[in-house]
């Protein structure tokens, strides 16, 4: 059997091909999946191709750009928020990185009704928090009811309302039988209960859900299931995590047993990159994630190994503004979707860790379909008869005039990536040579989020991602109820098309069919609406030291530590 | 003499209260909601109504803004500016916990400072050759002309990854203290330095200059004994600038060199508008800006015999008027 | 609070009889005299006029376009083809610090017009006007004072959105309560000289004094201190690109390309050094040109 973390870890000579032929595999896999399906994995690859037999001990230095706000791990939702929640908690079910099926965790099995609105999940019965106390279905509630509703008094946000939409409660027949409803079918809730991104379903103990948000930043007060428990946390500047004695509940399917292999995992916030890099060249660290682009090369061919995986959700995307000029004309939005040069941006802007789009998911995502050759094809002859077909002249300047008016396109993009500037800037370059004027402002977060408060009237696009390793992230991006990020308006056509193809993705759980709604969706907001341009997926890399072996990346691409080992031991 | 010191500190008084009011008002007219901050923003959209609406009332962003502002402004007083809204933490406790590490460095680097730019004027001063004076005249400019990023990266570069002679990032030990005093000390010297230059010249041409050199004292002892001890008193009225380089500089360094502090807390408290972290390290920076220069112009007076003079005849304009 | 920017002022020896013609009439007369007995200072002004060069008419400078590039020349380094070597994109550095000169130097230029008039104007009421008006406008400048302009510019372009403009207000706002400063210093300082008096004395109004006397008298420290916030506010845009505000791309602009030059440093130091030793050169021209404003009362 080939392995989950072979594929993960040394996925990098075959990536290329990987979006085509692991999405098509991906979708088949996931269509033919059996719920509760176990597998007794063998030797990882590591150990095979000669890491040997993992070495417990030591201390994994581990660098990466963001830092934890605070050690309450409900409430984070950057990559280091994220990645020492994983290791610090469980939840109750693990997304399969490579499959995107759900499979076991603290929950032995699960069933829903018919409607998509009652789950009930079996819970394991040898699971306890570290400060001893049993993990149950009274643990469930308290946390799924304080996540989803948030507290007031206790000044906790209602972080997971977001996921649950609906929520009615949790009901807990027997010590270990948890039963989740809603008010209307929730396909999603599966995923959404594995989701390892943003703020996450992770269980505290009942003393923690006790905490106010203030109390919560002791970290030694904070008390999960999960392989590492806290040490210390510096706000901004570092996270220690130790192991956890007795810990024996990893997700079946990544194959490890028992505590973690390292005793301890110090997360260091490095702002800059260049520093991460020279860090891990001197040995200061072993591992680093945000690896600077221009820096993967150097640093493989100083033999430190470069991991990757593709952050499974949407790409990064120039979503159009259909109630503004002059996006709200389609061929102006199709012309941009075949007027820029995929080549280009792959040989300047992306390293092999990163792929170009060819869907608005990302190909790890189940229900992803490559439209590479159609919608998302560089052909600038076709763009440009798109444009004079409906009416667009060229003018003086060489940019396009429409009854007096010219085709200039305001974007507002995030600054966050380092890819993202240089990618919209070649961007900018192809699409002023058929004719389109294409102004980018592209800022940090803050910044971002205030002009979005007025993207309906001001801007024609905006860029961004959003990461969840399920199909229902189109509806999430683009249901007019929800996300509506490309602004459609109530009592057109488009508006209630979208509403009822977008909104099918909630109401099924067949594999069948959901690929079905999947393609439909994708089909939407690609091709008949061209709500969107995807421009490239994004990647978590990891930089490591040879020694290093066996750091997971999850469904969402964060990384879990249970299986990680150091062969030097130290 | 009393009129005067309760005029300086009411003037302290005045500036602390003013810099908490201004940074009020900037944060208020921001075109941000601070609610929306709080979650990833490309689903900002898909945030219920209604956890909008329960987030800002649990942080009071919907009271109105006089009630806000009073309520924040007697807590204040108090010492208490509020929770986080990041973290959730007391913006006392944040600042107490990274201040002893920006002190640390700020003064190791102020120190630094004061050194080169001593070891400058007294070369330019003591050289008897005139390119030398002119070399060593340009370095001030030449030390506040680089981005202070940029001369940290390099030297980090170069000291740390390609030497491997001191860490290059982390608050532990002392070795790993001495590449970011470095790069912070590099700005700071530079309008400390040009002040000594000229100051060392002034004194070195005045009248009982040549006196000594009548009585036959040598160049070095010149410049030792009395040179070196007049001029270096109007180091003190920079005071101020070079309290500002240092918080600016700070927040560089500190990001660099991925060090805790005030500088890195200011600059990622802007950076997601959490308004009462930056309310609290504002008032933080005001109140220390206001401290400093009170002791500069209690102590000056002292110092200086001619201010002291002055001080006698006219009390008010004395401090500034008389300093020039 | 103390006399921080009297720096400026502190070792001035004050406009002696001598004086009586406007010392910064006489200085522009003498200038071109001492000048031929300063090559650095004669290098700095030559610098000078080059940048200006650059932002009037970039394209007798270089060959290149400053947005676009060639994609198979993507981090070429410094050669006789690409002075500055090329970015990611391929885009000529030399060619895209040439344009970009006009970015930053308007940019600076706004920055310098804002602290300069709107300083000076207050500085000038303050050191003149009275008692009552001096204490409130200097009180106000106390608090200015008080942030670090870093801080503040921070803020302020956070409150404003960013673009080039914003920042510029921004640097220029955070440097009004300088100026102010020393323009009042000087002011004081010159209404006190006996020339002044014996103008009164003839009966010339306020008014007329100002203009002829104070204004043109307390101009060159101000001049010396808005050379020297030419360098700082294209300093402050390069701390501000590093702390994540950019100008909208494709512009060029100084500090941004060495602020987005440093992601690459260890494996394409040009792309950094080469724009930052450019502007490391360029501010310390204008230092220079500022001192010697500030020598001719010496």
């Amino acid at each position: 059997m080939s392995d989950l973390r072979s594929s993960i870890e040394n996925a990098s000579p075959s990536r290329n091909k990987w979006p085509l032929v692991a999405g098509i595999a991906a979708v088949a896999v996931a269509l033919i999946a059996v719920v509760g399906f176990t597998v007794a994995r063998g030797d990882s690859a590591d150990r095979a191709a000669g890491g040997g037999e993992p070495v417990r001990g030591g201390t994994l230095e581990f660098a990466l750009l963001d830092y934890q706000r605070s050690p309450d791990p409900q409430l984070g939702s950057n990559y280091a928020e994220s990645i020492v929640t994983n290791n610090i908690g469980d939840k109750l079910v693990w997304q399969d990185p490579k499959t995107g099926e759900i499979t076991p965790w603290l929950a032995e099995s699960w069933e829903y009704n018919n409607e998509l609105t009652e789950f009930t999940f079996h819970l394991r019965k040898d699971v306890t928090f570290s400060d001893g106390t049993p993990f149950n279905a009274e643990a469930v509630k308290a946390n799924y009811d304080q996540f989803i509703r948030g507290d007031e008094k206790l000044e906790i946000l209602p972080n997971g309302a977001r996921l649950f939409p609906g929520y009615i409660g949790t009901d807990t027949p027997d010590d270990h039988t948890a039963v989740i409803t809603f008010e209307k079918p929730l396909a999603s809730t599966l995923q959404a209960a594995s989701i390892t991104s943003n703020q996450q379903p992770v269980f505290l103990s009942l003393s923690t859900l006790k905490l106010s948000a203030k109390e919560r930043t002791d970290p030694k007060k904070v008390i999960g299931t999960g392989p590492f428990v806290y040490e210390s946390w510096e706000e901004q500047v570092k996270t220690v995590l130790v192991r956890r004695k007795g810990y024996n509940w990893s997700p079946p399917a990544i194959g490890h047993r028992g505590e973690a292999y390292l005793d301890k995992v110090v997360f260091n916030t490095i702002p800059e990159a260049s520093v991460r890099t020279g860090s891990l060249e001197s040995g200061t660290i072993d591992a680093t994630l945000d690896v600077g682009t221009t820096d993967e090369k150097p640093l493989a061919t100083q033999g430190f190994k470069v991991n990757y995986r593709g952050v499974s959700g949407t790409a990064i995307r120039f979503d159009f503004n259909v109630s503004l000029f002059p996006t709200n004309d389609i061929a102006v939005r199709r012309a941009i979707q075949r007027g820029w040069d995929r080549e280009a941006i792959k040989k300047t802007v992306l390293t092999d860790s990163y792929s170009v789009a060819t869907s608005i998911l990302d190909p790890s995502v189940p229900g992803y379909a490559d439209y590479g050759d159609s919608v998302l094809k560089y052909d600038p002859e076709e763009a440009r008869r798109l444009l004079e077909a409906a009416g667009w002249i060229e003018g003086p300047d060489g940019i396009r005039v429409k009854d007096g008016r010219k085709l200039v396109v305001k974007l507002l993009g995030i600054s966050n990536l380092v890819v993202n500037k240089p990618a919209y800037e070649s961007i900018q370059q192809d699409l002023k040579k058929i004719g389109i004027d294409l102004q980018l402002t592209v800022v940090p977060i803050p910044d971002w989020t205030a002009q979005r408060a007025k993207a309906q009237t001001d801007w024609n696009v905006t860029a961004a991602n959003s990461s969840r390793n399920d199909p229902s992230v189109i509806n999430l991006t683009y249901g007019p109820l929800l996300g509506n990020s490309s602004w459609l308006k109530k009592g057109t056509p488009e508006y209630d098309k979208a509403l009822d193809v977008l909104g099918k993705i909630e109401t099924t759980l067949d594999p069948a069919k959901r690929g079905e709604y999947a393609k439909a969706a994708q089909d939407l907001v690609l091709d008949e609406l061209a709500l969107t341009n995807p421009v490239y997926n994004p990647s978590q890399v990891i930089a490591q030291a040879g020694y290093v072996h066996g750091i997971i990346f999850d469904a969402q691409s964060r990384n879990n530590f249970v299986d990680t080992w150091k062969s030097n031991g130290r | 003499m009393l009129r005067y010191v309760t005029l300086k500190v009411g003037r302290a008084l005045f500036v602390v209260w003013a810099a908490f009011t201004l940074t009020f008002v900037l944060l208020f007219v921001l075109p941000v909601n601070p609610v929306d901050l709080l979650f990833d923003p490309a689903e900002i959209n898909t945030i219920p109504p209604e956890v909008r609406k329960q987030v800002a009332e649990n942080y009071g962003f919907d009271d109105p803004v006089i009630v806000q502002y009073l309520d924040r402004l007697g807590h204040a007083l108090t010492g208490d500016f509020g929770n986080s809204v990041q973290s959730g933490r007391p913006v006392t406790a944040a600042i107490l916990d990274v201040l002893p590490s920006t002190l640390v460095l700020a003064s190791g680097a102020l120190v630094l400072a004061l050194l080169i730019a001593f070891v400058i004027a007294l070369v330019a001063t003591s050289t008897r050759h005139a390119w030398v004076r002119n070399l060593v005249e340009a370095l001030p400019s030449g030390s506040v002309s680089v981005p202070v990023f940029l001369s940290g990266i390099l030297i980090l570069q170069i000291f740390s990854f390609r030497l491997s002679w001191f860490p290059a990032f982390g608050g532990e030990g002392a070795r790993s203290l001495v590449l970011p005093l470095i790069t912070l000390a590099i700005p700071v010297s530079g309008p400390i330095a040009q002040l000594l230059v000229r100051s060392f010249a002034t004194e070195f041409h005045s009248g009982y200059v040549t006196t000594s050199w009548a009585k036959g004292a040598t160049r070095g002892g010149i410049i030792i004994r009395d040179v070196f001890r007049n001029a270096s008193l109007p180091a003190f009225t920079i005071a101020g600038i070079t309290f500002g380089n240092l918080i600016a500089g700070s927040v560089i360094t500190e990001t660099v060199f991925a060090r805790k502090g005030i500088g890195r807390m200011t600059q990622i408290a802007i950076n997601t508008l959490d308004v009462p972290l930056v309310q609290g390290v504002v008032v933080l920076v005001a109140v220390s800006f206001a401290l400093i220069n009170l002791i500069v112009d209690l102590i000056y007076p002292l110092l200086d015999p001619r201010l002291r003079a002055t001080l006698a005849i006219s009390i008010p304009q004395a401090a500034t008027g008389g300093l020039r | 609070m103390t006399a921080e920017l009297d720096t400026f002022a502190a070792p001035t020896r004050l406009p002696g009889p001598a004086a009586e013609r406007p010392a910064f009439a006489r200085s522009l007369v003498s200038r071109l005299g001492e000048l031929a007995h300063q090559p650095i200072l004669v290098l700095s002004w030559i610098i000078v006029l080059v940048v200006i060069g650059w932002a009037v008419a970039p394209g007798l400078f270089t060959s290149y376009g400053p947005y676009t590039g060639d994609t198979a020349a993507s981090f070429v380094p410094p050669s006789a083809e690409h002075w500055f070597g090329t970015d990611r994109l391929g885009r000529d550095l030399f060619a895209r610090s040439v344009y970009g000169a006009r970015t930053t130097l308007t940019a600076t230029l706004l920055a310098v017009i804002i602290a300069f008039g709107v300083g000076m104007a207050v500085g000038l009421v303050a050191g003149f006007a009275g008692r009552v008006a001096d204490t409130v406008i200097m009180r106000v400048v106390d608090v200015f004072l008080a942030i670090p302009s870093l801080l503040l510019a921070m803020v302020m372009v956070s409150v404003l959105g960013y673009s080039t403009t914003n920042i510029a207000l921004a640097v220029g706002i955070s440097s009004i309560a300088s100026f102010a400063r020393v323009m009042r210093a000087q002011v004081l300082s010159v209404v006190t000289q006996d020339y002044v008096k014996a103008a009164y004395g003839l009966g010339v109004g306020r008014l007329g004094v100002m203009v002829k006397h104070v204004v043109p008298n307390s101009l060159s420290s101000v001049i010396a201190l808005a050379a020297l916030e030419v360098g700082t506010a294209v300093l402050a845009v390069a701390s501000l690109g590093f702390l994540g505000y950019g100008a909208p791309p494709p512009e060029p602009e100084w500090g941004l390309l060495v602020a987005e030059g440093r992601d690459y440093v260890a494996v394409h130091p040009w792309a950094s050094i080469m724009p930052g030793v450019a502007l490391a050169i360029v501010v310390i021209a204008t230092h220079r040109i500022s001192t010697s404003f500030r020598k001719d009362h010496r």
